[in-house]
């Protein structure tokens, strides 16, 4: 397992617009029927999302969950240590099918301090074998510093 | 404000073991969501569900009822604001605020949210999608 510096205690060195990681993924039935088990949901939700796609269109958040670790976390442990997720947002605008190829590109979109506490801010673009944009992903982090005390979780 | 309309939203009840946490991070050993001790030394209080893992549910009911009209044309936007833990049981809820026009077709909008069992909301947020 991979030693990480908990408390790096960074900000500064968090470059807005810097890319977090690019990388194209197949997803497989067998990622599909892991998730879905992990999730405990065993019906097709997606098999009326187009007659010509039926049976074959991913559950929309499966490629978010199968890229997070490599394209956020691992990032943000390179550079500013741990972090948790306070904010997400995803637009679904195309359907990603069993089999197809996406590449998924993600960078530091801001940063912000709020109420003591260390924020970055995330987006990541989902795009198809033929260009087309997929799914967009926004996601903020709160940085986990050493002198943090957390009482809940709250943003 | 809520508006009338013939929706029904089919809400969904999940209880989050840590087993399920674990799975769901695919068995990663450095994960404040597969770890108790790191969630401890982080100052979390133990291990807490991922937030991905708690998505999945909003996702689950949005796609239950809308079902390609989210999948293709939906969104979602929510902040985490209380940690899930092992052993809480969470139910998704949802109030649809406006009906809009949008092309040929109709886009619901929704206020959305994720209840513990004590009935403290632990994401708030919104969401939309296309309707027939």
């Amino acid at each position: 397992m991979m030693m990480v510096d908990m408390w790096k205690d960074n900000f500064d060195g968090i470059e807005v617009g810097a890319e977090t990681a690019s990388f194209s993924i197949t997803v497989t039935e067998a990622m599909v029927a892991d998730y879905m088990k992990t999730i405990e949901f065993d019906q097709s939700w997606w098999d009326d999302a187009n007659a010509d796609e039926a049976g074959k269109v991913v559950p929309v958040d499966l490629v978010p969950k199968l890229v997070m670790r490599r394209l956020f976390v691992e990032y943000g442990e390179r550079v500013f240590g741990r972090h948790i997720r306070v904010k997400q947002s995803y637009k679904f605008l195309q359907p990603i099918l069993v089999g197809s190829e996406v590449t998924v590109t993600g960078w530091v979109k801001g940063k912000y301090e709020k109420r003591d506490k260390k924020f970055v801010e995330f987006e990541a673009h989902y795009v198809g074998s033929d260009g087309s944009l997929l799914l967009v992903d926004n996601r903020t982090s709160m940085i986990l510093f050493e002198s943090f005390k957390m009482k809940g979780v709250e943003a | 404000m809520s508006v009338e309309h013939d929706i029904a939203l089919v809400t969904v009840t999940k209880q989050v073991t840590f087993e399920k946490m674990y799975e769901f991070m695919g068995g990663l050993e450095g994960s404040v969501h597969s770890n108790p001790k790191l969630g401890e030394t982080l100052g979390l209080g133990g291990a807490i569900a991922q937030g991905g893992h708690l998505v999945a549910f909003l996702n689950e009911m949005l796609c239950r009822t809308f079902r390609g009209g989210y999948g293709r044309g939906g969104e979602i936007s929510i902040t985490f604001i209380k940690a899930v833990r092992p052993g809480d049981t969470v139910t998704t809820g949802g109030e649809i605020t406006a009906i809009e026009a949008e092309g040929d077709r109709q886009r619901a909008r929704l206020d959305i949210w994720l209840e513990n069992q004590t009935g403290e909301k632990v994401i708030v947020g919104k969401a939309s999608a296309l309707i027939g």
